[in-house]
């Protein structure tokens, strides 16, 4: 059963660092193409509307933005598989990991629009 | 943006990504006093960009570790619970003090990394034939020998500790911090060589995610400077560890000492003169 949560973990791991690749360089060789401003986005509404105009900006964002969530979704994965097994405790310890990262990104979200 | 700061920051992150593969390191370490001493970024969007580059790293060589089965994913799972929070705490910390102390330990933690590198490499583990006691507990097969080893785990409280000190530093610098986590694996929790740096590598993938989460939801990932360092660190350090073993090792420690001696003491007197 163990061989299951590995294999996820590897299809994840391995699909989240291609497709972030992929994305950032799309985006790069866009930039190089018709040169303009990168700069950090306001929301990830900003960034999928300007996917949508191939703006390069916001292009990268997104390359990054998959690069960010790529450990997420692992551990939401390995959370899942360890359920699967009736693995409570490891399924819990996922959890509180999970809990963390989100924890982190409402963090830097809430203090952004406070100004703190 | 300008193509060629696009391009300048390309060529650095290669060159750390090929250095850091060379001698094992992650590309963070080399990645960010070359951004701060050399092209003047500040030290926050140094980090934060590093942050994200050392994502990509740990997730690709993480990759090949999994298949291979060297990495104890439940271990992994458990130590993060620290090493996050502490990431969580660092990131947080990074954003607020000034970056006249992210300087100082910076300096500090490469002196460390380059001690590390000189001394000898002592490795403390007992591979056992002796059935699991725990979950925790793994084993695996050596891909040079082929023989399978089975090990128990101990001091996991010791290991959360340092975990968690790893994550903090982590967090703050934008670094990985396996120079940390695979020590302390391998000399306190007694886990073979091989499954410590497959585990932490495992676990930085996610400890970074925190750090570079508070960054990023904060606005100071700057995508021009992290998209650059991501592809070229990246690249770099897939060369790097295909010509890490032409070259002569000694020669490699001897030239990251020198790199560490002359970095550390800029490091420093850029942080004196903040």
């Amino acid at each position: 059963m163990r061989a299951d949560v590995n294999r996820y973990v590897e299809v994840v791991l391995t699909t989240g660092v291609i497709l972030s690749l992929v994305i950032l360089a799309f985006g790069s060789v866009l930039l190089m193409a018709k040169p303009a401003p990168v700069g950090v986005p306001g929301s990830i509404l900003d960034i999928l509307k300007g996917v949508i105009r191939l703006n390069p900006s916001a292009i990268i964002n997104l390359g990054l933005l998959v690069l960010l969530l790529t450990p997420v979704v692992r551990v939401i994965t390995a959370m899942i598989a360890f359920f699967a097994e009736k693995d409570r405790k490891f399924a819990l310890v996922s959890l509180t990991v999970l809990v963390i990262l989100i924890v982190s990104a409402l963090w830097g979200i809430l203090s952004r629009i406070l100004h703190i | 943006m300008e193509i060629g700061a696009f391009s300048i920051i390309l060529v650095l992150a290669l060159a750390a990504g090929l250095i850091g593969g060379m001698l094992g390191l992650g590309g963070g370490i080399i990645l960010v006093p070359g951004l701060t001493l050399l092209l003047g970024y500040d030290v926050k969007v140094a980090a934060a960009a590093s942050l994200v580059t050392v994502i990509a790293t740990s997730t690709a060589s993480a990759t090949v570790y999994v298949s291979q089965r060297l990495t104890n994913i439940r271990l992994g799972m458990l130590l993060e619970i620290a090493t996050t929070l502490g990431a969580l705490v660092g990131g947080v910390i990074a954003v607020y003090i000034s970056g006249k102390y992210i300087f100082f330990i910076f300096a500090a933690v490469l002196i460390y990394a380059g001690a590390n590198m000189l001394r000898v490499q002592r490795s403390r583990s007992e591979p056992s034939s002796d059935e699991p006691l725990s979950r925790l507990d793994s084993s695996y097969t050596d891909p040079m020998s082929g023989k399978v080893v089975n090990y128990r785990v101990k001091n996991v409280p010791a290991g959360m500790a340092g975990s968690l000190i790893a994550g903090i530093i982590s967090g703050m610098l934008g670094i990985g911090g396996g120079i940390i986590k695979v020590p302390l694996m391998n000399l306190v929790m007694r886990i073979p060589m091989r499954a410590a740096i497959a585990t932490s590598n495992f676990m930085i993938g996610v400890t970074a995610a925190a750090g570079a989460l508070v960054f990023w939801a904060n606005g100071k990932v700057d995508p021009a400077v992290a998209a650059p360092c991501v592809i070229g660190v990246l690249i770099g350090a897939r060369l790097g560890t295909r010509v890490g073993s032409r070259v002569p090792s000694r020669a490699l420690k001897i030239g990251f000492a020198i790199f560490v001696v002359i970095t550390a003491a800029q490091m420093m007197q850029k942080g004196f003169s903040l």
